[in-house]
């Protein structure tokens, strides 16, 4: 047995263990701020970065959809729920001569079957890459030109640039892979228009000629004159088309703003909740130590007695509290990196919002403060009791009661 | 020559003198028992004997050195450095095994040496309970360990309050032993007490009333004192 034996922290840590259910429990309600506020955090992190991507380079100021297919339009862009919808072909050029429309871009979205690439299904996105605006802003390198076979793909579509991803039977080859979106798009395959129509012919998916087949398409992306409100222009083209072709609209604005009011409420409701486990851990380790240093004013004494400074005593109960903040953080971060990280796209699928991953590196600091500020709230909450050691007299303690 | 010398102590609480212009001197390797009924101050004189209090006024020297001024640090390295305490308690560390409830003693002191506080159990005849829990053992060996605890520095002093207080007649004949055992090596001895069977092995007993030296009475039996000045006075 060494000095080592008697330091404040091995002390501390005997005290501690003669004491299981109190130490437990204080240290669980570190943990459970912890994980509160870092979980709450990465989650939080992570749809902010997601909608602020979306917002960024979301061009479309509209989205023209079939009448009663807003929900899906929305799922499928934001989740990559895969549906499939039509609207007739033709609408393209109405659309395009409308008063304050600047471009306007079809898409047909098609759902796959299991494809060789993925576990799941997944979204495929017939585009127009001559007059896109939606897809372009996320594509990695110069994609000059997307040729007849080739595809552009998620950032969660396993195959690299260069190799082939197989879709009902149907070999293309990987052409660009997006940047991650935080949104449907990451699970999403991304052709011509042509390849998409030849593709439901080849797949079985339709029959006939591709004349019939390509007169079809599933939504049109506006983008619409700084001189024109959007929504001025979506109510326009709906006086103008809603009979005729069943139509709805998706204003994206609104869309982001939906999402913004749900992240604001999410990250309140974290914070609110983070405070309140703090305060709360603060208030019950505050009157913990308060009602122990009571219980063991005799031992301080003897320690004293012995030939304790008031310092190292103050040391003693600093160990203490810093081992149940600390060690209570750590269970906190360990908690939430167990649930939170292997079970993200479980969460984030059902929260159905967009998001972003963090880096490695903003995770870890992340971790990092949640950890001082949470292992801070012990020391912190002992500091009255440190303050208190010098107030009792030494000897009448110990001999209190005799 | 004279390990402690108190010089005109009085101690005030507020409107309370619990001692009054006490003056004591104890010599080296001398067995002095302190006795008097409740609230005569003997706590009080074994609180600044014991360096756990200052007195109001008057000077304190032990081993030499002057206690009045120093601060509480100081007097907890003099307390530390100096004295050894056995209490009518005990007072061991719960969650210290016996050995380690000696060995702490040793830390605040100086080093940790496993083998010297295993001598020390030894030396009250404690060294097979040496790994126990306090409540491991009974309340004569707890007082045991008590003693092993104050003897392991050295102490220039040995001060103990009610050391059989607590005990049976059986382990009160067994700490008095080892008291008279240390006695006999040379060790300074100041014993606070109630009960005159305690203070007889005492050489010299020291009676307070009311804050003040009654009496002091030479061989330890206070029954037979002459009234302070008759015969040695204060500061014999």
């Amino acid at each position: 047995m060494t000095e080592r034996a008697f330091t404040p922290g091995v002390l501390a840590r005997a005290n501690l263990r003669r004491r299981p259910f109190r130490s437990a429990g204080l240290a669980g309600l570190v943990a459970l701020f912890t994980f509160v506020l870092f979980g709450g955090t990465i989650l939080n992190e992570n749809l902010s970065r997601g909608l602020d991507s979306l917002a960024g380079r979301l061009g479309a100021d509209l989205l023209i959809v079939p009448y009663g297919y807003e929900k899906e339009t929305q799922a499928a862009l934001l989740r990559g729920e895969p549906s499939t919808f039509y609207l007739k072909a033709d609408l393209l050029d109405k659309v395009r001569g409308a008063p304050g429309v600047v471009q306007a871009s079809p898409q047909f979205f098609l759902a796959s079957l299991n494809a060789s690439c993925c576990t799941a299904q997944v979204q495929i996105i017939g585009y127009d890459p001559e007059s896109d605006f939606l897809i372009r802003p996320w594509t990695r390198g110069n994609l000059a030109a997307l040729e007849k076979g080739q595809v552009v793909v998620g950032s969660r579509i396993i195959p690299a640039v260069g190799e082939e991803l197989t879709l009902f039977g149907v070999g293309f080859a990987v052409a660009a892979k997006m940047e991650a979106t935080g949104m449907g798009f990451d699970t999403s395959v991304f052709m011509s228009l042509d390849d998409v129509y030849e593709l439901m012919v080849k797949g079985g998916l339709a029959e006939g000629d591709l004349s019939q087949i390509n007169a079809f398409i599933s939504s049109i992306a506006l983008k619409t004159s700084p001189d024109f409100a959007p929504r001025d222009v979506g109510n326009e083209l709906m006086r103008r088309h809603a009979l005729d072709y069943n139509l709805d609209l998706v204003l994206t604005k609104n869309l982001l703003s939906d999402i913004s009011v749900s992240l604001k409420n999410f990250s309140s409701f974290i914070w609110v909740l983070a405070a309140f486990l703090w305060l709360l851990a603060m208030i019950v380790m505050s009157v913990v130590f308060s009602v122990a240093l009571n219980e063991r004013q005799r031992e301080f004494s003897l320690l004293r007695i012995l030939g304790a400074t008031r310092g190292w005593l103050g040391r003693l109960i600093l160990h203490e509290a810093s081992y149940i903040g600390f060690g209570g953080a750590a269970l906190g971060l360990a908690g939430a990196a167990v649930i939170i990280f292997p079970f993200s796209t479980l969460i984030f699928q059902s929260i159905g919002l967009p998001h972003l991953r963090l880096s490695g590196l903003t995770v870890l600091a992340y971790g990092l403060a949640a950890f001082i500020l949470a292992g801070a709230a012990g020391p912190l909450a002992s500091l009255y009791s440190v303050l208190s050691i010098t107030r009792f007299d030494i000897y009448p303690t110990l001999r209190e009661g005799e | 020559m004279n390990i402690l010398e108190l010089r005109g102590i009085s101690k005030i609480y507020g409107q309370l003198s619990a001692l009054s212009e006490i003056d004591l001197d104890v010599a080296q390797g001398e067995w002095l028992a302190i006795m008097g009924p409740s609230g005569s101050g003997k706590t009080t004189v074994m609180n600044i004997i014991g360096c756990l209090d200052k007195p109001s006024c008057g000077s304190v020297v032990l081993d030499g050195q002057e206690l009045s001024a120093l601060s509480a640090d100081e007097l907890t390295a003099i307390r530390r450095d100096k004295i050894g305490l056995i209490f009518q308690q005990f007072h061991l560390i719960s969650y210290l095994t016996a050995l380690e409830n000696v060995m702490v003693a040793q830390y605040y002191h100086s080093l940790v040496d496993e083998k010297e506080a295993l001598a020390a159990l030894d030396r009250v005849g404690l060294a097979d309970r040496a790994k126990h829990l306090p409540r491991q053992l009974s309340g004569g060996e707890q007082q045991r360990v008590c003693i092993a605890r104050a003897l392991i520095n050295y102490p220039s002093i040995i001060l103990a309050d009610e050391p059989t207080g607590n005990l049976d007649e059986a382990n009160e004949r067994v700490v008095m032993d080892i008291l008279h055992q240390l006695h006999r090596e040379g060790s300074t001895i100041v014993v606070v007490t109630h009960a005159p069977e305690v203070a007889a092995h005492a050489e010299r007993t020291v009676v307070l009333e009311y804050g003040k030296i009654a009496r002091i009475v030479l061989g330890g039996d206070p029954s037979k004192a002459p009234e302070v000045g008759e015969a040695c006075g204060a500061g014999a």
